[in-house]
């Protein structure tokens, strides 16, 4: 059997037998309803996590065994779905065909270790290593706003909304983070370790049985706990703002930031997507080919949906002497889907583009576990499914999604060393 | 058409160069349903001086020339769009252009015979005239100044620039405003002609394929194109001396947290008997024991407060020499540079840390293979690099020992080094 969810007791353990694979993925997720002031203490203990454990006292040393494992590749974080935050620990490692019998063993005594031995003293993080991850932090929200192109969109999609879930800065707040001690965050990881929601997803060349056993002994969760979390996206309120703001930077950043309203599920699975492509997803889309192309005026521009967020950007990089220009161009290819001025060719491209991203997937470790992860959590389809209902996509469609489609926030932020 | 498994991965490699010089090299994994084809001409930013096709003197064309060139294939003279095309196949189709090789790409999991033609139609179809090459240019620079304020950009552009004398490595691989705005349709034809030539490319397919169908479809399609006889290209010559251009640069931009790389210059030994992609994984051990995760310089380097994070360890190869650069961000650079200098006094290595080093770099070729764009890219540069593929890289790497690790350490010149700062005004 491919997939298999087992409950046990203070986690659901979900098996994916994928044979074809030489790497293994374990995904450990434990999961909260999102709280603004929890934001950067659940980044904080996140990172601290992988810093050093008990028997791993430095990073060096946390890093030497990551070899030993066969060069395993281990990350943690955050990440926020609706309403809900994610953190997250995630290993791949290469399995024991290619490495040694003890291998599986090895990387669960691993993760053990780091989740539930962290180094601490006196019920709190040790000195040394909170110190040192706090600058870690510090350092982060210094250079958030550093590179323009990564910078524009994420700082629009704060001006969209600031009291938006999903908009909150993954990085964290300085304020808040000046007042996490050692002990408060000891505090908070245990409640994390007692009172989230965990999802634990392995995924590769797997016997359920042998998994589930190993699962047993090294992933101790305490106590029973609540087995699901709803994921609740809010409503979005459109307000066409006009904002600008600078950067010492060469280039330009042009964002305009969609919200749309009342979507069918269909329409945020499916439609969605189609309307973006066709927009601005790659080199044959009315913006590449009308504001790049024809008129010179950006070497990036592209649009992008969230079902999730339930927005769409628009993103163009450019010189701000031409903002009114690209600005009218833009507007006009988005009026343009509103209008149906789509050839049955644009449709039928999107079409097969996204339908041959879906059929991509298969051959990938992580994108297989992510179709689990969103079967279980928000009910989405597997591929199969996926593939039909994109084929069912009709131009009316389109052109009726495109009325629910708002543009809230038009944003430029404007090169000062042009 | 040959055929030979791959050791350590267990994938077959069949390859074949036609009548015109094109090769082709194939490696099926049919347990999947995508399909990863490369089409690269070994032609990069390095190639400025040559002697063209047809002509015998020396000539030279404006830097980024190549990579504009990359970007006006996409140009037909029917006026379709080549992404078009393949969107409408249902594949994702790219370009990039690097130091020694240019490659046209696209990733499918259908229609292969439709997209394979397309792919090599429409990269063996050049068509420039003065009008859409003027058009360019605007494009191309807004791409110069987007790199122009990527801080990571501008810091390994002059991490590498400072390191060379003569080599056109140097130079970066897009140009600049000035050599960008110089560039005529004559210039593109002329390179061209000469690096596009079939036999100066090959095609290397990934993924879910079946070898025969997919040499047929090739040979019937290079079959009905004519292309004058091969002939070698002639590059200028050039000796890049072992020293350094510029010793130290500070970059002003705005970054809030300084950068710094320490760029060691090593001129690659020739050792009888070792390729030299073993060689450098011997010298690439040495620089990722001293400097990486693992390291002790990092574990100094974090408890002393220097530097927060990591380091960075990667390493450039460019002919004779490779350019290991060690970076981190540090508001206290002066002493991190320092440190690097006084690691570097005592250049032992363990044996468990060496053997370590080796477990990873053997873990590393299976992980390669999982996946069919780096297994792709990973044989690509090789090709482009050495003039051959290399399938014995496993078993190569099986044979490297602590004994001759430290042969090539102790003889190796670490003197010729390079530092870039990069801080806000």
């Amino acid at each position: 059997m491919k997939y298999i969810m087992i409950p046990m007791g203070s986690y659901n353990l979900h098996l994916i037998n994928e044979p074809k694979f030489k790497e293994i993925n374990i995904y450990i997720d434990l999961k909260r309803k999102v709280k603004k002031e929890e934001v950067t203490i659940r980044n904080f203990l996140s990172t601290i996590l992988l810093e050093s454990t008990n028997k791993y006292l430095t990073n060096r040393l946390l890093a030497i065994e990551t070899e030993e494992l066969y060069g395993a590749s281990i990350g943690s974080g955050i990440s926020i779905n609706a309403d809900v935050s994610s953190l997250y620990l995630s290993i791949i490692y290469l399995k024991e065909k290619y490495t040694d019998e003890f291998q599986n063993e090895n990387v669960f005594k691993f993760i053990n270790e780091i989740l539930f031995n962290p180094d601490i003293v006196d019920k709190a993080f040790k000195k040394d290593n909170f110190n040192r991850v706090k600058e870690i932090l510090k350092e982060n929200i210094k250079t958030y706003d550093e590179e323009a192109m990564t910078y524009a969109p994420l700082r629009a999609q704060e001006l969209m909304d600031e009291n938006n879930t999903f908009f909150y800065r993954g990085v964290g707040y300085t304020e808040d983070l000046n007042k996490i001690t050692p002990e408060k965050l000891y505090d908070y990881y245990k409640d994390v370790i007692s009172n989230d929601v965990v999802d634990v997803f392995i995924t590769g060349d797997i016997d359920h049985e042998k998994l589930k056993e190993l699962s047993a002994s090294y992933l101790s969760f305490n106590s029973n706990k609540q087995s699901n979390i709803e994921f609740l996206t809010p409503n979005h309120l459109v307000k066409e703002k006009v904002l600008k703001e600078t950067k010492d930077s060469n280039q330009s950043w042009l964002i305009l930031g969609y919200k749309t309203d009342d979507l069918t599920k269909f329409e945020e699975e499916y439609i969605m997507s189609v309307y973006s492509v066709i927009l601005g997803g790659g080199g044959s889309s009315k913006l590449f080919t009308n504001v790049r192309e024809k008129h010179s005026l950006c070497y990036i521009i592209s649009a992008n949906a969230s079902a999730f967020k339930k927005i769409i950007l628009i993103r163009s990089g450019i010189n701000a002497k031409d903002y009114d220009e690209t600005l009218k161009l833009i507007k006009k290819e988005v009026d343009n889907m509103a209008k149906g001025k789509i050839t049955k060719e644009e449709l039928s491209r999107a079409k097969e583009l996204l339908i041959g991203l879906t059929k991509k997937e298969d051959s990938n470790l992580i994108s297989i576990r992510n179709q689990h992860i969103s079967k279980y959590y928000y009910n989405h389809n597997l591929p199969e499914e996926d593939i039909k209902n994109f084929k069912k996509v009709k131009l009316s469609d389109i052109t009726e999604f495109a009325k629910k489609v708002h543009l809230d926030l038009t944003y430029l932020l404007e090169g000062s060393s042009e | 058409m040959n055929k030979i498994t791959i050791p350590g991965i267990e994938l077959d490699l069949y390859s074949k160069t036609l009548n015109n010089g094109l090769t082709v090299y194939i490696i099926p994994k049919n347990d999947i349903e995508d399909t990863f084809v490369t089409f690269t001409t070994k032609y990069g930013s390095v190639h400025n001086d040559f002697i063209p096709l047809g002509k015998d003197t020396m000539y030279t064309v404006p830097s980024g020339i190549a990579h504009f060139l990359e970007h006006k294939m996409f140009e037909q003279e029917d006026g379709t769009d080549p992404f078009t095309i393949f969107e409408q196949n249902g594949a994702m189709a790219n370009a990039n252009t690097w130091f020694h090789r240019t490659v046209y790409l696209f990733n499918t999991t259908e229609k292969l015979k439709d997209n394979l033609n397309f792919l090599l139609d429409y990269v063996q179809s050049p068509y420039f005239t003065d009008e859409n090459v003027e058009k360019e240019k605007g494009i191309i620079i807004q791409e110069i100044n987007m790199y122009l304020d990527d801080a990571i950009d501008r810091f390994y552009e002059a991490s590498r620039a400072n390191a060379f004398i003569k080599d056109p490595i140097k130079i970066s691989v897009i140009g600049t405003e000035e050599t960008v705005s110089s560039i005529t349709k004559e210039d593109l034809y002329l390179c061209y002609n000469t690096f596009y030539h079939p036999s100066n490319m090959f095609v290397l397919v990934t993924g879910n394929v079946n070898p025969d169908e997919v040499i047929k479809i090739i040979e019937t399609n290079q079959s009905n194109k004519n292309y004058p006889k091969a002939k070698e290209i002639v590059l200028k010559e050039f000796l890049e001396p072992d020293q350094i251009d510029v010793k130290k640069e500070m970059i002003k931009m705005d970054v809030k947290i300084p950068k710094i790389s320490y760029n060691f210059k090593i001129r690659i030994p020739e050792i009888k008997e070792l390729d030299k992609d073993i060689v450098i994984g011997y010298i690439s051990a040495f620089f990722n024991s001293k400097f990486d995760a693992t390291s002790t310089f990092t574990e100094k380097m974090r408890s002393s407060g220097i530097v927060n994070k990591g380091i960075d360890v990667y390493s450039t190869e460019s002919n004779n020499y490779m350019l290991y650069t060690i970076s981190a961000e540090t508001e206290k650079y002066d002493e991190f540079a320092r440190s690097v200098e006084t690691e570097m006094q005592d250049l032992f290595v363990g044996e468990k840390e060496f053997l370590r080093k080796k477990k990873m770099m053997l873990a590393g070729v299976v992980t390669t293979s999982e996946d069919i764009v780096g297994l792709n890219y990973y044989f690509l540069e090789n090709i482009a690099k050495r003039g051959k593929i290399k399938t014995d890289i496993y078993n190569d790497i099986k044979e490297m020992n602590y004994e001759t690790f430290k042969n090539i350490i102790n003889n190796i010149n670490f003197e010729n080094t390079n530092i870039v700062i990069l801080e806000s005004k």
